[in-house]
């Protein structure tokens, strides 16, 4: 099991179950960060299917799509200011080999025009195809 | 296509470094011990005097630099040396520079890269910071930084390729600079790390940690990878880039001035094995084989006089040694995806809006609650009694409930328990996370079986683990360890740093580290009387003792002199004096003569003195027809003993404690005029510079030498790292900083403390005005306190506000005026520079009686004394110049200052 995971916090002391974002039901912005990291020290996480060359990437995963939040209304960037000009639903990549003790800020938009009250969990983010080795 | 020659330097190559100027090679040959040898035709090698480091010992020869006027070199972390012998390179000063990267984080007095060339030299420190200089690294300035570098010792560099500055430190980025050194761009080639940089005219290539190259035409714009290509080593040699590819089969290729065709270099049949570095150099390459043979071969025009220079050739004839690339097969831990989950919470527009001042608002808009209380894995949200949730600023987030178990619970089992606590309407729709945390302390009440759950959202504990460069971006601010100490750990840092900056901290509902500026609401909101629970408002007004008019900052910089003197003890007498026939006027007796002996004797030794250089001025050698007719000779033998006077040169050197002591009053005016009398308190810091050099007070070559050589003083003021000027004023910058947030922190003590139905998503980022009946008031929301009471039937939220002096005025953070420095070293007089050297003469007329104590100076007396007068004894004594108290007790200088400043006031009054 790797010891990459999402985390609350750059030190990496809470581990994130699950982003919120709220919102009334006017339709508008929300942002929200999360830290994908590892505390293990001497680790490190590579892509497949070339290790250190393929990039580590977060990807946006739509479980229903058609229905609830849409891959274009989510944008992925590294830093708040970012977020304007991120392709909606593009993959965000974090580098092709990403070393554990420090963690990586994830920012993500969503700007949907949904105005039913509810909650909306068909979307999340996904780090896959990885190997995580020694450095 | 190979013009090789072989060369063969004693102990091998270790670190080469090429000079254009009489086409000289500077070698570091053996790896350890170093050895230092410099060559002009790489058949005789003269061995270069190492110089010595600051403190260590000698200079570990790694990279040298050369201008016009000579060789620089460094290694690592022991120091910079330059040559003093211009081109040849065989003798060296070292720099007395402790740091040649002024406010890098991890200083060095070193460098793992070095390079001169259009009038500058630059440097990179094993720790990325880089530094350029404009008089051959004399002084520094620090121009950045490259990110983590992993310190392999051949893996920095810097060059100039004629247009650009280019320095690399085995990072991801590069560092680029276009107008010779004054800015610099940060690049990022590869994504991996870059070991190495060479360039041609038309283009860049960079090395990165997977041996790839790759190619820039634009200066670094945008790169291409050049395909089947793993370069180990590379050099560029007049216009040209050479590497070693240790593809398939290693071979040194060429590449054309865009670096886009490339030639193979053959071998020379003397070279064994496969080729193994590659340096360039004074349009020469040379490339070092497995089998530990060199070739030198001279590309181009070889700059410097011309004359022929041969070069024996050597075939050596070597069997093939195997050569083995060991592989590694790295078997990591395949992993499944991580996913995060992202969840929209859509509330009712009717939830979250409302407090606008206006007409009421809703809500919970059928006026109904229920907590939802997810304990681990389990939601007891049915099982559940009176639930409060309590957020203050500057404070963990904390909550406690109460429910009853449904089976057999082990209660120290709940210690660190995840708990999720939200605010939903009865129905169980707009639900709203009020706390997330963990469980601190449970507690059971065995009459009613109910267990009640103290919970935290470990704000200590996530600061705790924050790293202090996230620390410092998210508060900004200015922190320092003469102000605060040393922290025990990041938390303590971050509420040290916080009291520069007017904000405070928290952990959001999802327990993610904030800071929250005053007077810098994410949402301002209105609340009316109407929307206030009766008998809840209640106000606590700042009392004087609370308030702060003005904050006394005290500095003291304490930090040593060298102090350096050069004194010069001289006396001169004529021929005349000892010989009167020989002089003007009515000749008189002859006098005893000064002697080489006693100039000599009374020189030799000068209590805190070092002589420095002496010199004896004799009589002529000859005769003189004296007036009487007699003849005076001096002969050959007896002149050299005579003197007819003397200059001695002596040099002492003495540290001086000196203290710079700043007072700086941050003064608010407004308030003081308020105030009866001024209420102040005093924040304060010390740093004391320590002196670290053993054996310099009283060995005269421990470095640092004074350079001074003619009669006078030079003071040199000792700032080591950490102790610095720089680390002063930064430290008042911060005691500043601090004064204003305290002023404005006691003056925002005030609190307006109400209720209102229960508000959720109420939080530290609002700025409430309450527009009430019986008060007017506007401020920062720093506490609340939200309960949901299933037996009473109370759903609420308690607010407190921070509510500052009356107002309502916003004020901008100061910008601090610059504080002069004293200056405490003064002019001694010009007396501290000579010796005291009279002359008295005995056995005439008149001749006072001898006092050795007043008597300072030549004692002689006349040839042929007067019956009667006393004699003298026949001597010379010199007495040095005292240093007075001024030069050396510690002297202190006091600055004083007061600095009006303005405070942001807020809206408080009490409506007619």
């Amino acid at each position: 099991m790797s010891t990459f995971a999402w985390w609350a916090d750059a030190g990496m002391t809470i581990p994130l179950a699950r982003l919120d974002f709220v919102r009334s039901a006017t339709p508008g912005a929300v942002d929200a960060s999360a830290w994908f990291g590892s505390p293990v020290a001497g680790k490190q996480l590579q892509a497949t299917p070339t290790p250190g060359t393929t990039p580590v990437q977060v990807s946006l995963v739509d479980a229903a799509a058609g229905s609830g939040v849409e891959l274009a209304d989510v944008r992925l960037a590294l830093s708040q200011s970012g977020l304007a000009a991120a392709t909606p639903g593009a993959a965000l990549t974090l580098g092709t080999t990403l070393a554990s003790g420090s963690a990586i800020q994830v920012w993500a938009r969503i700007n949907s025009a949904i105005a039913a009250v509810g909650n909306y969990d068909d979307m999340r983010m996904r780090v896959a195809a990885t190997v995580e080795t020694d450095a | 296509m190979s013009d090789f020659v072989q060369i063969t330097p004693p102990g091998g190559i270790y670190r080469l470094g090429a000079h254009g100027i009489e086409n000289r090679w500077l070698v570091r040959t053996g790896e350890s011990p170093a050895t230092l040898r410099a060559t002009a035709n790489w058949q005789d090698f003269e061995t270069a005097t190492l110089p010595p480091s600051n403190w260590y010992g000698l200079i570990d020869p790694f990279v040298f630099a050369a201008d016009a006027d000579g060789w620089m070199m460094a290694s690592g972390d022991l120091g910079y040396a330059v040559s003093t012998d211009g081109a040849l390179g065989l003798a060296w000063a070292p720099s007395p520079l402790t740091n040649l990267y002024p406010g890098a984080a991890t200083p060095s007095r070193g460098a793992r890269g070095l390079h001169a060339a259009n009038g500058r030299v630059v440097a990179v420190s094993r720790y990325g910071d880089f530094s350029v200089s404009d008089d051959r690294g004399a002084t520094w300035v620090r121009k950045g930084a490259l990110a983590s570098p992993s310190d392999v010792e051949n893996l920095f560099g810097v060059l100039y390729t004629g247009t650009h500055w280019i320095v690399w430190a085995n990072s991801t980025q590069i560092a680029v600079s276009a107008d010779n050194g004054d800015t610099w761009s940060i690049l990022t080639p590869t994504g991996q790390r870059v070991r190495g940089v060479a360039y041609s005219p038309a283009g860049w290539l960079v090395v990165d940690a997977l041996f790839r190259a790759f190619r820039s035409q634009n200066e670094g714009s945008s790169w291409a990878q050049i395909a089947g290509f793993q370069i180990s080593s590379q050099a560029s040699v007049h216009g040209r880039v050479y590497v070693i590819d240790i593809g398939p089969s290693p071979t040194v290729l060429r590449s054309s001035a865009d670096l886009v065709t490339w030639d193979v270099v053959a071998s020379p049949s003397f070279a064994g094995g496969s080729p193994f570095g590659v340096w360039g150099g004074n349009n020469a390459l040379v490339v070092r084989y497995s089998s530990g043979a060199y070739g030198l071969w001279q590309i181009g025009p070889v700059p410097g006089p011309s004359s022929d220079i041969d070069l024996p050739l050597r075939l050596s004839v070597q069997a093939p040694a195997p050569i083995d690339l060991p592989l590694r097969l790295s078997v990591g831990t395949a992993t499944a995806a991580t996913d995060l989950p992202l969840r929209l919470s859509v509330l009712a527009s009717a939830v979250l809006g409302g407090l606008d001042g206006a007409a009421g608002w809703a809500a919970a808009p059928d006026g109904l609650w229920r907590a939802v209380v997810v304990l681990g894995d389990d939601d007891i949200s049915d099982r559940i009694g009176p639930v409060s949730v309590q957020i203050a600023a500057d404070a963990a987030r904390t909550a406690a409930f109460s429910f009853r178990p449904t089976a057999a619970l082990q209660p120290m089992a709940l210690i660190g328990r995840r708990v999720r606590i939200a605010f939903a309407q009865a129905g169980g729709q707009n639900a709203q996370a009020v706390f997330a945390g963990v469980v601190d302390v449970p507690s059971v009440d065995l009459q009613t079986g109910m267990i009640t759950c103290d919970c935290t959202d470990q704000a200590q504990h996530v600061w705790s683990n924050t790293a202090r460069a996230d620390i410092d971006a998210l508060v900004g601010g200015r922190w320092h360890v003469a102000v605060s100490g040393e922290p025990e750990d990041n938390f303590a840092y971050l509420r040290e740093r916080i009291q520069s900056v007017p904000a405070s901290w928290a952990l959001d509902v999802q327990q993610r580290p904030r800071i929250l500026p005053w007077r810098s609401p994410a949402r301002t909101v209105t609340v009316r009387t109407a929307d206030v629970i009766d008998g809840s408002l209640a106000a606590d007004l700042p009392s004087r003792e609370q308030l702060r008019s003005r904050i006394v900052c005290r500095m003291q910089y304490r930090h040593p002199v060298l102090r350096y003197r050069v004194a010069l003890a001289q006396y001169s007498q004529p021929l005349g004096f000892f010989l009167p026939e020989l002089g003007a006027g009515t000749p008189g007796p002859s006098k005893q003569w000064l002697t080489r002996g006693m100039v000599e004797s009374a020189t030799e030794r000068m209590p805190g003195w070092e002589l420095v250089s002496r010199s004896v001025e004799h009589p002529p050698a000859r005769s003189w027809l004296l007036g009487s007719g007699a003849v005076y000779s001096i002969s050959p033998q007896v002149a050299p003993t005579l003197a007819l006077g003397f200059a001695a040169r002596y040099r002492a050197r003495w540290r001086q404690a000196v203290t710079q002591d700043y007072t700086l009053t941050v003064v608010w005016p407004w308030l003081e005029s308020q105030l009866p009398a001024p209420s102040s308190e005093e924040i304060g810091a010390t740093i004391d510079a320590p002196f670290d050099v053993p054996g310099w007070d009283s060995d005269p070559t421990v470095q640092p030498l004074g350079t001074i050589d003619a009669p006078g003083d030079q003071s040199i003021p000792w700032h080591p790292i950490g102790a610095a000027p720089a680390d002063r004023d930064a430290a008042i910058g911060t005691l500043l900083d601090r004064a204003w947030v305290r002023l404005w922190s006691a003056s925002r003590s005030g609190r307006v403390r109400f209720a209102l139905p229960c508000r959720p998503d109420m939080w530290l980022d609002w700025r409430i005005t309450l527009e009430h009946a019986a008060l007017r008031a506007a401020g920062d929301v720093v506490e609340i306190e939200h309960t949901l009471d299933n037996q009473t039937g109370e759903a609420t939220t308690t607010v407190a506000l921070a509510v500052g002096l009356p107002g309502n005025a916003a004020a901008a953070a100061p910008v601090w005026p610059t504080i002069p420095a004293p200056s405490l070293v003064p002019p001694p007089a010009d007396s501290a520079y000579s010796f005291e050297i009279g002359t008295y003469v005995g056995g005439e007329a008149g001749a006072a009686p001898f006092d050795e104590a007043s008597m300072i100076g030549f004692a002689t007396n006349i040839e042929t004394p007067v019956e009667g007068a006393p004699l003298y004894p026949h001597q010379l004594s010199i007495r040095a110049p005292a240093l007075t108290a001024a030069d050396r007790d510690p002297a202190s200088a006091t600055v004083r200052l007061n600095i009006a400043v303005d405070v942001p006031t807020d809206l408080l009054e009490i409506p007619v």
